[in-house]
């Protein structure tokens, strides 16, 4: 009844073909020039996912290496980036599953101002102090919505709207069917709705 | 105030942008005659909006991250055939199915293995056994009996020369009586 939106799966293949192959036949070098540019932004993720500088660069590497084993495996039907995103939110379930983070609340006076001065410099320079803080207060609640749910619905909100894929690709990344995509993207929102909606009230 | 049912699953694929063109057409004509999907779409909407602009933290990635990364890399590479069976083992964990059907397969090679060492070592071991058992359990055999033997026997005592010419008679005969279940059922039926 629903048709799923029928998109052109972008892949960065077309940019540089060759130091793909060349990164699929074993070439090291090839690949860590291939992952150049998506450094800064698949860092980037995995700061919105921790919140911590040093764990998010564990992470980003973490990442780029595991790419690096198995990059063989890569078929091109979603884009690279989407993909390197998966492995990342792949380990960062492991991250979390190894070491349960403290909540802000439970930490100690120091440290608890320690934490709120460590993601307050992770500001857009760009924007004027009150629309900052509002954003950053705004963005804060929100990422502390989208921790509460399950990993596998927290996948699918990130690379659907941070990561910024089509359901397709979603799909590939995830190895799974666009309909198991779809209905995890259901449920995922319904339960961020809800948590929202109690954030907010609670914080009012 | 819940949404139509049919139509809830399609205003959240919507607000995410998942749905079709058409489908949503149809779905935005509902919304002006449907107070209850339009309040739930207003929700998923503004969501959805809030998702949308949410900002990827602006931090700086140190510069010695790319170093570092070829160095890994490349300590990964020389190290490639532990790291390939560790990566190996990793996803056959992950997959429950395969990781059985593996072990599965590696329990019937390591029962192959033993299974091939055992027999190896029972055809190492079993010829001295077997030959050891047959030279013992192999019947004596008499000599056949000459005049000799008889004036041997007569000397040792006439009992002695009885038995040699009664077992000549009857070699095979046993000399105690042994009972088994059958013959003393015959016995108890012949009384």
């Amino acid at each position: 009844m629903f048709a799923v939106t029928s998109i052109l799966v972008e892949t960065d293949q077309a940019l540089s073909p060759d130091l793909l192959q060349r990164a699929q036949s074993g070439d090291a070098d090839a690949f860590c020039e291939y992952c150049r540019p998506h450094e800064a932004r698949l860092f980037r993720q995995a700061m919105s996912l921790c919140g911590d500088h040093a764990l998010a660069e564990d992470l980003a590497q973490d990442t780029l290496v595991e790419a690096w084993r198995c990059v063989r495996r890569y078929n091109g039907r979603c884009r690279f980036f989407t993909w390197l995103c998966a492995i990342l939110l792949n380990r960062y379930r492991n991250v979390r599953r190894e070491k349960r983070p403290v909540p802000l609340s439970r930490l100690a006076a120091i440290e608890h101002e320690r934490a709120h001065d460590a993601i307050e410099q992770v500001t857009d320079a760009a924007l004027q102090p009150d629309h900052a803080a509002q954003q950053i207060e705004r963005d804060a609640l929100l990422r502390r919505c989208i921790q509460q749910l399950s990993p596998k619905h927290r996948e699918v909100i990130h690379l659907r709207f941070f990561v910024d894929d089509s359901l397709e690709g979603i799909a590939a990344a995830l190895n799974c069917s666009v309909g198991t995509v779809k209905s995890r993207l259901f449920h995922a929102l319904e339960r961020l709705r809800a948590i929202h909606v109690s954030q907010n009230e609670s914080e009012l | 105030m819940n949404p139509c049912p049919e139509n809830q699953k399609p205003l959240a694929w919507m607000a995410a942008g998942a749905l079709d063109a058409p489908t949503a057409a149809t779905l935005r004509e509902h919304l002006e005659s449907c107070p209850r999907c339009r309040q739930y779409w207003e929700s998923m909407a503004a969501l959805s909006a809030r998702l949308n602009s949410a900002e990827l933290p602006h931090a700086q990635l140190p510069d010695s991250f790319h170093a570092r990364l070829v160095r890994k890399i490349h300590d990964d590479q020389n190290a490639a055939p532990v790291s390939i069976w560790l990566a190996t083992i990793r996803q056959l964990w992950r997959h429950p199915g395969l990781a059985t059907a593996t072990a599965g397969a590696a329990l019937a090679l390591a029962t192959l293995v033993w299974m091939q060492n055992f027999r190896e070592n029972k055809v190492h071991t079993t010829p001295p056994m077997a030959v050891h058992t047959l030279r013992e359990a192999a019947p004596q055999r008499i000599p056949p009996s000459t005049l000799a033997t008889y004036h041997q026997a007569a000397n040792v005592s006439l009992e002695n020369l009885d038995a040699v010419l009664a077992r000549e008679v009857a070699p095979n005969r046993p000399t105690v009586e042994t009972f088994t279940f059958s013959s003393l059922l015959a016995r108890s039926l012949e009384d």
